[in-house]
């Protein structure tokens, strides 16, 4: 298969999962909150429960799916919002240089050097374990690699050829910078920000297993937290943390991949060259 | 008639290293419906004499002198004042068209760019216009959608000549743009700039350092020597009959094919290679290579003097 076609076959698959994850809870038969009666406690799997049950004897299954919405929303948005913020700073920094891009250089280093798991701890504890906040304090505090490596891209683009014929045509900066600048940094900053958002699914996961996870949203990191504190590896009960921590690796390698290959793809000129 | 007089020209740029004098004190006027030729070593300050014409240099670079063009001084005008003239009556066409254009955008766009920055008008027109724009430059209309990289030097060549003529502009500087063509492809695109040129009643500063093509084009030719301008004179004089000792090198020093074993005449170059342009040698910037130099070449500086009419000389001896 061309690599085109493995790309789309990547990106596809993704988006499906997507939405299944989304209609999760129309589209499977348990209540992830409904507690079972006694003989169905710790249950290992069965047809009836493909992920076994936990301690309460909710069913697994529901519970990761239902998990993943938590996961992926946090890893989406603060994608998204890490993606704003570097590319905007990447952009103003490279372009304009100088003083004001030496000032956003060492912001960004400053960001860069705090130890953000640390700090994600403390804020969260500080603003109260919410979703959106978690989105909010991982979204901010995961900018600096998009804005390095944009900023760089930039750097190397604003010398070009076609940059200082397009200025000479009388083109404004901000002409210049989305018409031309953007779309060319865009490959690298989407393949960023999608490795940004595997981290920021990663820092949820890890934020819920400390037991600062939003109660109200399962996510997988949850569901990893109850299972230690349950003890549960400790009786055998394999299934219960075993999905959700593949389910971890698992998206978070999906992001990388499809990250690295979209690059791939949205390149004209490995497009080109390998189809 | 008058299109551009420039009159004491300089453009230092500021480096690490010093003040690069690349183009030191130079005068010249560009007659409308002509094509004048800039002629010279690598590194002699011709790119820089015509891009300083539109001030497209580095913003630390100091630049002084006058350029005239219908009554207003280019190096007076404001960057904002400036992008009014740019294109819209002076185009430029790079060197090199594979790097001046945006690998990532069709050339039809990248030429309807140009228009929609400086007309008032809808994007599908200046679609429309750019397609025949390169109709116009021989691209068939199949590939006016292909990405640059998708088409061949010659081609791009072509589409970098369409995006210099879609704002219909007086002058066209050419900025070597037959360099790191085949001569087939040269010769195509010369025949192409001559055509235009008639067709559009264009003036074109053409730069290069090659004289034959130079010779194949021009009207006139100018030759600038370290920044400075040693000889200025219509083709055939320069051709027939060169006065700077640069000149005369310059032209020697083209290979002739030997038609018979009589044709004695020597290929040989001009010893050396040009000087520093941040400690200039004094006087005459080319005594240090000149088989005929004297002492006052070495101590006082040459000015430019009318030889014949019409034909100008910066030397002592010419």
């Amino acid at each position: 298969m061309s690599l085109r076609g493995k790309a789309i076959v990547l990106f596809v698959s993704f988006a499906m999962l997507l939405v299944i994850f989304v209609l999760a809870s129309i589209l499977i038969p348990y209540d992830s909150r409904h507690f079972g009666l006694p003989e169905e406690i710790l249950l290992p799997p069965s047809l009836e429960h493909p992920f076994g049950t936990d301690e309460v004897g909710r069913d697994l299954f529901a519970q990761c799916i239902y998990g993943s919405r938590a996961s992926l929303l946090v890893g989406v948005l603060a994608g998204l919002l890490s993606a704003l913020i570097g590319t905007g700073v990447g952009l103003l920094a490279g372009y304009y240089g100088g003083r004001a891009g030496e000032f956003l250089m060492r912001v960004t280093d400053a960001f860069l050097v705090i130890p953000s798991l640390p700090l994600v701890l403390i804020l969260l504890f500080l603003l109260g374990p919410r979703l959106d906040h978690t989105i909010l304090i991982l979204g901010l505090l995961g900018w600096p690699g998009i804005s390095r490596v944009v900023r760089s891209q930039v750097l190397s683009f604003r010398e070009r050829l076609f940059v200082e014929r397009v200025k000479s045509l009388g083109a404004s900066d901000l002409h210049v910078i989305s018409h031309h600048i953007l779309p060319a940094v865009m490959p690298i900053a989407t393949a960023n920000t999608i490795l940004v958002s595997a981290v920021a699914i990663l820092s949820e996961s890890t934020i819920s297993f400390l037991g600062l996870g939003d109660p109200l949203h399962l996510s997988w990191g949850t569901i990893l937290h109850f299972s230690f504190s349950t003890g549960a590896l400790n009786i055998g009960a394999y299934w219960y943390s075993l999905p959700p921590g593949m389910l971890i690796m698992l998206t978070t390698l999906y992001f990388t991949f499809v990250g690295n290959r979209l690059n791939a793809v949205f390149n004209p000129r490995s497009r080109e060259r390998w189809i | 008639m008058d299109l551009v007089s420039i009159s004491n020209l300089r453009t230092y740029y500021q480096t690490g290293f010093g003040e690069v004098k690349a183009v030191d004190d130079v005068s010249l006027v560009l007659f409308a419906n002509e094509i004048l030729g800039v002629a010279g070593e690598s590194g002699c300050g011709k790119s820089t004499l015509s891009l300083s014409i539109l001030k497209l240099v580095p913003p630390t670079t100091k630049i002084s002198g006058n350029v005239f063009y219908h009554g207003n001084d280019l190096i007076r005008m404001s960057e904002s004042e400036l992008t009014k003239i740019r294109w819209k009556k002076i185009s430029v066409v790079y060197q090199g068209a594979m790097n001046a254009f945006n690998p990532l955008r069709r050339c039809r766009d990248q030429v309807a760019e140009a228009i929609l920055i400086h007309e008032d008008c809808k994007k599908a027109t200046a679609s429309e216009r750019a397609a025949k724009l390169l109709q116009t430059v021989g691209i068939d209309p199949q590939s006016c959608d292909k990405y640059p990289h998708e088409l061949s030097g010659g081609m791009r060549q072509r589409a970098m000549i369409a995006m210099a003529i879609s704002c219909n502009p007086e002058l066209v500087i050419a900025d070597e743009p037959t360099t790191a063509l085949d001569v087939i492809v040269q010769d195509q695109i010369l025949n192409l700039m001559q055509d235009l040129q008639r067709k559009l009643h264009l003036s074109v500063l053409f730069v290069s350092h090659s004289l034959l093509t130079i010779g194949e084009i021009c009207n006139r030719i100018a030759i600038m020597y370290a920044g400075k301008l040693v000889e200025l004179g219509d083709v055939a004089s320069i051709f027939k009959n060169p006065r700077h000792p640069y000149t005369q090198g310059l032209i020697a020093s083209n290979p002739k094919m030997k038609t018979s074993k009589e044709d004695e005449t020597e290929w040989r170059s001009i010893p050396g290679g040009p000087p520093s342009l941040i400690q200039p040698p004094s006087g005459c910037r080319f005594h240090v290579r000149c088989a005929s130099s004297q002492d006052q070449c070495r101590k006082c500086e040459p000015r430019m003097r009318e030889i014949e009419s019409g034909h100008y000389a910066a030397c002592y001896i010419a």
